[in-house]
């Protein structure tokens, strides 16, 4: 802990910082104080608590789980009505067909967005800007509680998802749970850092950030991503892609993804861990130097 | 007028050197400007910072906590300008004015949680929360959840994630709004019992009597600028030629006011039809606050809420700055 002791003005023996009239004959303080660095972990992780209590909460949890829940009701269904039900192909469609290029940058921008603009419209960020804690450690704190969050969560669900899809197949406690699924928690932890990082700096810039991600994730994501030529390299699905081909060994026709053409697998590490980064430097920038006006009731 | 009150600012306190500072401060918001070329010296002490709706009051106290940079001119407390050092802030507390907390915490889980934002360790801040909720004598609700506070209580709360962490200064914006007579007393006795402890204490609001029952050191604010800074007595002779407008929630609003109307001091009674609250005026309203509070704890006429409707306030500044 990084803190500076706060002298006891109540006791006779101890300086009064700043004042010539001292308390019962103390000696005065000489101003300025010295102040603590402000970084103390306990502050820090009190701030990620905050924010992950906040994000599974209301009326953004039940968006997210039932967003969540659609691709293992589709697997069910599937399996209760397709003749010769084959996994891998279902697993393809289910989890890099839908919960990969939508669900997990939907989630990120819905827990993203919301990260400060909560406190905002809520008021509450008073509470952590009063606070011995630097401004850009705050921020990163907030993204670090939101990327947990969403990771915890879509881990749980695409969990869940593999099993309805490989359910009764022998090999599901073997190489399914024990390698594919976490293979894709893998991808998963990239892809929500690189989205989150993403959007909780364009939160901080836009007023509409939902609409506008949403744009993003559409156009971008799932425009872009899929064109196959060089502005797909711009995208974070095409990396996710090109991760899933090579190490889970899907089908990278589908996606018209040529190994042996593609980027490396540890570029695509270092180009999603670089996005991360990038962007939740910015934003750390950004809510360091900005203003967070809170509106009295009085309305100056 | 404002000149004669300036000329005598803080009897036997003007060889402090300031705590709070702000020299030829200006914060505009746009077009719409916060602060006007402020200047101002706040030694240790309570202070009480007095201005009618939009004066500036809450600008001035996020400046002096950090949370705002001055569009011009230069902020110090405790010889550090506060925008962008959080390290001032273990040294600062603020009971800011806004009525919003972490709805789902409860009293403690907030108050602990506001010590290890503050940079408490795991073993103190329990500690600290239980002397915070003992000093608002909040320790009997301090496990059920904020959201199902009254108001009074969320106010006392919110005084008290304030000290939690036991700050030498002390900011606090409108503390008393919307508190009923005795959580207003305790409020109040809180107060001036943490100023008497050698910290600095600024209380904003805009209803002079508030202001008057902690302290007799004002500093007067209006659109932005400084009016006037001295002793409350000079200027409480102004108010006190206006008609003070308070408004009074109840349950039963008729027979308070019937009970009211026989105090001498008490000019009007005027019954609001949009929230069923009663606007008394009176030319006395230190025996009128007063009475309130027997009021309040004999039991036939309860009062929920107390707040000044204080266009009298605004009548004096009107007065104080010549257009």
């Amino acid at each position: 802990m990084t803190t500076a002791p706060i002298p006891d003005l109540t006791s006779p023996s101890t300086p009064v910082p700043g004042t010539t009239a001292p308390i019962a004959g103390a000696v005065p303080r000489p101003l300025p104080l010295p102040l603590p660095l402000a970084l103390g972990l306990s502050a820090l992780f009190t701030v990620v608590k905050i924010t992950v209590t906040r994000q599974n909460r209301g009326i953004r949890l039940l968006i997210l789980a039932v967003l969540f829940a659609m691709p293992i009701l589709l697997a069910i269904l599937i399996r209760r009505y397709q003749v010769n039900y084959h996994a891998p192909p279902v697993e393809n469609a289910l989890i890099f067909g839908l919960l990969f290029p939508v669900l997990v940058p939907l989630a990120a921008l819905l827990l993203a967005s919301g990260m400060v603009q909560d406190d905002i419209e809520e008021q509450t960020l008073t509470y952590l800007l009063i606070r011995p804690i630097r401004r850009w450690a705050i921020y990163l704190a907030k993204l670090f509680g939101t990327i947990v969050s969403s990771w915890v969560r879509a881990s749980i669900f695409t969990v869940a998802t593999l099993v309805a899809i490989h359910w009764g197949d022998e090999r599901l406690l073997g190489v399914i749970l024990r390698e594919r699924a976490v293979i894709a928690l893998g991808l998963l932890a990239l892809a929500l850092s690189a989205y989150s990082a993403m959007f909780g700096w364009l939160s901080l810039w836009v007023r509409r950030s939902l609409v506008v991600g949403a744009i993003y994730i559409v156009i971008v994501e799932g425009l872009f991503g899929s064109i196959p030529f060089m502005v797909r390299e711009a995208t974070v699905i095409y990396y996710i892609r090109v991760l899933a081909v090579r190490w889970l060994d899907l089908p990278g026709a589908d996606w018209s993804i040529e190994l042996d053409r593609a980027v490396s697998a540890s570029t695509c590490v270092i180009v999603l861990a670089s996005i991360a980064v990038a962007f939740a430097a910015l934003g750390s920038l950004t809510f360091r130097t900005r203003e967070f006006r809170v509106k009295t009731p009085e309305g100056n | 007028m404002s000149d004669e009150i300036q000329s005598s600012p803080n009897p036997g306190r003007d060889s402090s050197p300031p705590i709070v500072e702000f020299r030829s401060v200006s914060k505009w918001y746009g077009q719409v400007i916060g602060l006007n070329n402020l200047t101002l010296r706040l030694p240790s002490g309570v202070t009480g910072l007095l201005g009618p709706n939009g004066s500036g009051k809450s600008t001035l106290l996020q400046l002096a906590t950090g949370q705002l940079r001055p569009s011009q001119g230069e902020v110090r407390v405790l010889d550090h300008r506060p925008w962008n050092e959080p390290g001032l802030n273990r040294y600062l507390g603020l009971c800011p004015e806004q009525d919003a907390f972490f709805e789902w915490m409860t009293g403690r889980a907030f108050l602990v949680n506001c010590g290890l934002l503050a940079g408490l360790g795991r073993r103190a801040a329990p500690e600290a929360a239980e002397r915070a909720l003992e000093k608002v004598n909040m320790t009997a609700a301090a496990d059920r959840p904020i959201r199902g506070y009254s108001k009074g209580m969320r106010q006392r709360i919110k005084l008290a994630q304030a000290i939690v962490h036991d700050p030498i200064v002390l900011f606090l914006d409108e503390p008393l709004t919307g508190t009923d007579p005795v959580a207003r007393r305790e409020l109040i006795d809180a107060i001036i019992d943490w100023g008497s402890h050698g910290r600095t204490v600024l209380v904003s609001s805009h209803v002079f009597h508030e202001v008057q029952a902690v302290t007799r050191s004002i500093v007067l604010l209006n659109r932005g600028r400084l009016v006037a800074q001295g002793d409350v007595r000079q200027i409480r002779d102004l108010i006190d030629e206006h008609p003070h407008r308070i408004v009074l929630k109840s349950p039963r609003v008729r027979d308070l006011a019937a009970e009211l109307v026989q105090h001498d001091d008490v000019v009007g009674v005027e019954f609001r039809r949009d929230d069923g609250a009663i606007v008394v005026e009176t030319r006395v309203p230190d025996r009128f606050y007063s009475r309130l509070v027997d009021l309040a704890l004999d039991g036939r006429t309860p009062i929920d809420e107390v707040y000044s409707d204080d266009d009298s306030l605004e009548a004096v500044f009107n007065y104080l700055v010549p257009t």
